[in-house]
């Protein structure tokens, strides 16, 4: 019985019939120090070439090991040699059939049987075969311990190569060895970076989500300082508005109070003053919902859309309205542009103050690619300084003051244009003489 | 690849076993012998295996194998220097080398075959003597 699992004193892996000379060899250099005589350890080494030959000559691979091991009083010299082969179908016959040959060339198994004083073989088909044998230490062998057999290990671990084969294949293991530890921490590493890669990508999304955050939260604040701003103007222009009305209702009252005016003049100034104020109150309205509604998008030929608008304006004597061809057809809202070429054609109609008014409407696609709308007509025209300021509510030029005017118009065409991701702005009439163009970009999808 | 050299000795081969054997070196020995007694017409093989420490079944198979060959090749096998040790595990294993004379060392080896060779040579012209008496009797 071997009395520990224990590890090996010298391992040799037997790969080529070179492996053959470094088992024996090894065989004889522990038989040697464990106390064998010369003769033994010629025994020995011999049963170890057998068995050794055995596993390369019927399987071409396999290992062997060395052991002391203690059996009772005595302590023996063990090999064992392993082959991963298909093993022994009928161990029990063919070791008996052995046992009966006589002389002749006999198996490996059978002179290693011979040569030993222990002798033991397993095969089975999952684990190969095994082949245990041991020899006798003589009752003079030296002292042996853990201690000193952890010392044989080392002792052999850092013995002089056998011959340039035996140090070939020792560089080679260690070399094997290293690369198999190599690749285990190229694959952690590997491992690794992409976890790292995983991290860093999720890092990088939610920096992106945050910036997008980031920047619509700038977007909106600055859309909504904006409004706030508009909001404020609104306000003080639509009081303004509101109290000169009101003004005019205070003093008429007054002067009815000191019975300096009739009741019939009162009741006229009076109709007139509540008639603007609702004029107003519904312009501020209708210019709150301006571009707000949500209205169904239709294909709308604007070729068709102006010649209807056409057909409804009644031009004043010497006028003409010159509507130019190849307008596109567009998915869009109708009654937006309606709103805006209506506001458009009456302003270029009501302040012109040519006697032969001239009104062109046109289409060209800017640069970018947007649907550019024009308007120009042979007016006063509008000064640079002012241009921005005409749409803004409630704005009307000095020199075009009409009792019609509310300076509403201009502003509901600008906030539906810019609602729907528009521009308006006013140039200098292409044609010769006075005049202002208006041209606004209105962004809609093109119906082939 | 590694080859044991055959020294030519007048009508002997020499062979001194140095290193350690392995099968393939064994094998090509065994083809090389052969070869150089029939390109020599070499009398006799002698080989020294003082150096060599261990004996198994196929080594002594190979030297069987050289001796049997030799014979038939008419030269006579003589091992020589072989070291106790491998002798008595020889006679455990049951491998008598038979057929293949032994001698204690080189010089023996070599007064063995040289004796063996005048063997020959007398029994040679001794058989053909007593043809040439038959001859004459007739």
């Amino acid at each position: 019985m071997m009395e520990e699992v224990q590890k090996p004193i010298i391992e040799v892996s037997l790969d080529t019939e070179l492996d053959l000379v470094i088992a024996y060899k090894k065989a004889m250099q522990l038989a040697e120090i464990s106390g064998l005589n010369f003769t033994e350890q010629t025994k020995f080494a011999t049963a170890v070439s057998e068995i050794s030959r055995n596993a390369l000559v019927h399987v071409g691979k396999g290992d062997i090991k060395f052991y002391i091991t203690k059996d009772g009083q005595s302590f023996f010299i063990e090999a064992i040699v392993h082959d991963s082969g298909p093993g022994i179908k009928d161990l029990g016959s063919l070791l008996k059939k052995l046992e009966l040959q006589t002389g002749g060339q006999r198996t490996g198994l059978v002179n290693c049987k011979r040569l030993s004083d222990k002798f033991e073989m397993d095969s089975s088909e999952e684990e190969g075969t095994c082949v245990r044998i041991g020899r006798r230490l003589p009752g003079s062998h030296p002292p042996i311990n853990h201690m000193i057999l952890s010392g044989w290990r080392k002792h052999f671990s850092q013995l002089a190569p056998i011959s340039p084969y035996d140090e070939l294949k020792r560089q080679n293991i260690l070399l094997l060895k290293t690369l198999e530890e190599l690749r285990v921490k190229k694959t952690q590493a590997q491992e690794q970076l992409e976890e790292i890669q995983v991290l860093h990508l999720e890092l990088e999304n939610n920096y992106h989500k945050n910036k997008q955050l980031s920047d619509d939260y700038a977007r909106q604040n600055e859309l909504l300082l904006k409004r706030n701003e508009e909001l404020d103007e609104f306000a003080h222009i639509v009081s303004h508005d509101l109290k000169s009305p009101l003004n005019n209702l205070k003093g008429t009252l007054k002067l009815m109070e000191m019975g300096q005016i009739d009741q019939e003049k009162t009741v006229v100034v009076f109709k007139g003053q509540l008639q603007k104020m609702e004029n107003l109150i519904q312009s501020v309205l209708a210019y709150s919902r301006a571009g707000h509604e949500k209205l169904e998008k239709t294909t709308v030929d604007v070729g068709e859309l102006l010649k209807e608008m056409e057909n409804n304006i009644v031009l004043p004597e010497g006028f003409t309205l010159e509507i130019e061809r190849n307008f596109p057809v567009l998915f869009t809202e109708k009654i937006f542009l309606y709103q805006i070429f209506s506001n458009l054609l009456s302003n270029a109609l009501k302040y012109n103050d040519k006697v032969e008014g001239r009104i062109i409407v046109g289409y060209e696609q800017n640069e970018t690619g947007d649907f550019c709308f024009f308007v120009e007509d042979n007016g006063p025209g509008i000064p640079l300084k002012k241009r921005e300021k005409v749409f803004k509510i409630f704005t009307v030029l000095e020199n075009t003051k009409k009792a019609d005017s509310t300076g509403i118009g201009l502003a509901i065409v600008k906030k539906i244009i810019t609602e729907k991701g528009g521009k308006i702005w006013i140039e200098e009439a292409k044609a010769p003489g006075e005049g202002s163009r208006f041209c606004f970009t209105w962004p809609a999808e093109l119906v082939q | 690849m590694d080859r044991i050299p055959i020294l030519k000795m007048g009508p002997f081969l020499l062979v001194t076993i140095q290193v350690d054997m392995y099968d393939r070196l064994a094998l090509n020995l065994e083809n090389d012998l052969i070869i150089m007694v029939q390109k020599n017409g070499s009398k006799g093989v002698l080989i020294d295996i003082s150096a060599v420490s261990i004996v198994d079944s196929f080594m002594g198979r190979i030297i069987g194998n050289i001796a049997t060959m030799s014979r038939i090749m008419d030269a006579e096998t003589i091992v020589v220097g072989m070291q106790p040790a491998v002798a008595i595990t020889l006679v455990e294993l049951g491998l008598p080398l038979s057929g293949v004379h032994t001698a204690l060392n080189v010089e023996k080896g070599m007064a063995l075959l040289q004796k063996k060779l005048a063997d020959d040579l007398t029994e040679d012209s001794e058989s053909e003597a007593e043809m040439d008496d038959n001859d004459q009797s007739e």
